[in-house]
């Protein structure tokens, strides 16, 4: 009797053995993936493929559309309210950069410096709260504080003499988007604040000590070590700020709806109108893919212009 | 400002009245509330005696049904999002199929995808699936938007645990199923509390996709009903200001219960970027 090779013959029987378990594996994957994947195609792809596709159309939302190529965007191009929010929104997105930028960052590195850690705790729990205050009630409260009817700021100019500057700041046309921009006051966001606080705490302590060796005043510490340490977490604020600025119509959609005129528009109430209120559904999915490629543009270029500092 | 942290004094007056203005209009919500429309207008913005309790007895008669709405909108998109994103999550991370990079990233793009863009298909969508005034049209919407980055989340976690428990849990002959149930899912309990924490605060928050979808006010959640509300009463300050504070309870309570967790959701947004 020949000695046969149990290894290969083992081998081959292993191999169809692998190739069944690898087939059985890779189908017990997909079955774990389908759900998510289900979920991603109705509706989030096929909405996302369909906007596209509809911006190219003349809809409305009920009969079929008509495809008319570039008109959407050519319409765009001269809409005026629609070249207002934009201009509004660029004003709004800049100044909520700047406020994200110092003021959390301000009050992180003042509580970071705290002695006691019990302290630091509390404090910036006094950042934080006001983040679970829904965002409709947030509006709301402000809203209420501009109104012309018993509105707090009227009554805090009337308290200290200045009456005569009182105006219903909401519905001036002059003062609404400045109103809008002034919501928040005094801008210590919870969010950033806690960003920030991380940042601080990842820097090593023998950096801070090296620099108090070598005599550096604390404020020149700040600004030529810590600041560059925290390019990271600057950057992301930077980030998340412009894109849900971008987006984010809420507060005039409650407080303003655009107005007075077109002085608080912004590009997001102009898709809800156009499409809810005027039936306009391919030129609101223009609109909203020339959002998105905003928005692409902006996180493109402020991941790559803007590099984190390598140490 | 770094002269004051050698006199602490200087930091913590400083500190103590940015803290005071930033929770000033939480305090603004209970003082207002306690007043009558006359009292409101005696002294705009301090306490003023006697307080009128019952507005509150008052404004929770008329949005306990949108509490019970949003729990049920938000706890919904909870599950949906963990049960959904923690399979896929677990795959993703630990099994071996063709086109699973692909895929996994095909998920995590959606988080480039902004609401403006899906905002006016995704309702005409809605609408013709016939879920128009339903939970449906905002818990199944909110699940697919909500699992992009919790299966960031949860891959990063998964793909972090030791491979020596799924090895033994195979040698004894155990499914990926048993694996995932047993092993993973209990070792992973506290990244599925911050994941959990994170859809429960954007769901509460949401208001335009809401006010799109539901028109009956019996369906409507929490922020469409307190809009609602500021416009029907507007004249009667108390019972809206009450309504407002009642509205911000329950968040409050899951910060207090929850803690680190809490704050955990809340910054997990940041890992977006």
């Amino acid at each position: 009797m020949t000695r046969s090779n149990p290894l290969a013959e083992l081998s081959l029987v292993n191999v169809g053995k692998r190739r069944r378990a690898i087939a059985r594996r890779s189908l017990v994957g997909y079955g774990f993936v389908f759900p998510s994947l289900c979920f991603a195609a109705v509706f989030l792809y096929g909405p996302a493929l369909s906007a596209v596709y509809h911006a190219f159309t003349n809809w409305d939302g009920f009969s079929p559309p008509q495809f008319i190529g570039l008109e959407n965007f050519r319409l765009l191009a001269g809409d005026p309210v629609f070249l207002q929010s934009l201009l509004n929104v660029v004003k709004l997105a800049g100044w909520g950069v700047l406020v994200e930028l110092t003021v959390p960052l301000l009050v992180a590195r003042l509580i970071f410096g705290l002695r006691s850690f019990v302290a630091q705790y509390w404090m910036r729990m006094v950042f934080v709260v006001p983040l679970v205050v829904p965002t409709v009630v947030f509006v709301l409260v402000w809203g209420f504080f501009y109104s012309p009817l018993g509105g707090l700021i009227d009554a805090l100019l009337h308290g200290v003499g200045l009456g005569a500057l009182a105006r219903p700041w909401l519905g001036d046309p002059n003062t609404a988007l400045y109103a809008i921009m002034f919501m928040g006051f005094p801008w210590v966001d919870g969010f950033g604040l806690l960003i920030y606080t991380a940042g601080l705490q990842a820097i090593p302590d023998e950096v801070r000590e090296a620099a108090d060796m070598d005599g550096a005043s604390k404020l020149r510490r700040f600004f030529r070590i810590e600041l560059p340490l925290l390019s990271g977490q600057l950057r992301l604020l930077l980030l998340l700020t412009v894109i849900n600025t971008l987006s984010t119509f809420t507060q005039v959609l409650i407080l303003t709806n655009g107005g007075p005129g077109n002085a608080t528009i912004l590009p997001g109430l102009v898709i809800y109108q156009d499409a809810f209120l005027n039936q306009q559904f391919g030129y609101a999915s223009a609109i909203g893919v020339v959002v998105f490629a905003l928005t692409l543009v902006v996180n493109v270029a402020i991941t790559r212009i803007l590099r984190p500092v390598e140490f | 400002m770094f002269k004051a942290a050698r006199r602490p004094i200087g930091t913590y007056t400083f500190l103590g009245l940015l803290g005071c203005l930033a929770l000033y209009p939480l305090l603004f919500m209970v003082i207002t509330s306690l007043k009558t429309d006359t009292q409101f207008y005696l002294h705009i913005g301090w306490f003023v005696a006697p307080f009128h309790w019952n507005n509150y007895v008052n404004a929770f008669s008329r949005i306990w049904r949108y509490i019970v709405n949003s729990l049920i909108v938000s706890g919904a998109s909870t599950l949906g999002v963990l049960i959904i994103s923690s399979l896929s999550a677990y795959a993703f991370a630990r099994l071996d199929f063709p086109g699973r990079t692909f895929l996994y990233y095909a998920i995590i793009a959606m988080m480039m995808i902004p609401f403006l863009l899906t905002f006016i298909p995704l309702f005409s969508i809605v609408k013709s699936l016939g879920l128009l005034n339903t939970y449906w049209g905002l818990v199944l919407p909110y699940i697919a938007t909500g699992q992009a980055l919790a299966v960031f989340i949860l891959r990063t976690f998964f793909a972090g645990l030791a491979n020596d428990l799924f090895e033994a849990c195979r040698v004894e002959g155990g499914s990926e199923w048993y694996a995932f149930l047993r092993i993973a899912l209990p070792l992973s309990k506290p990244v599925l509390g911050t994941v959990a924490i994170l859809e429960i605060l954007t769901t509460w928050n949401d208001y335009v996709w809401p006010l799109v979808v539901i028109n009956e006010n019996h369906l409507r959640t929490l922020a469409l009903g307190m809009v609602v509300f500021s416009s029907k009463y507007s004249t009667a300050f108390g019972p809206e200001m009450a309504a407002y504070f009642i509205g911000t309870v329950p968040l409050l309570l899951l910060l207090a219960v929850t803690g680190k967790t809490f704050v955990r959701g809340l910054t997990a947004g940041a890992l977006k970027f």
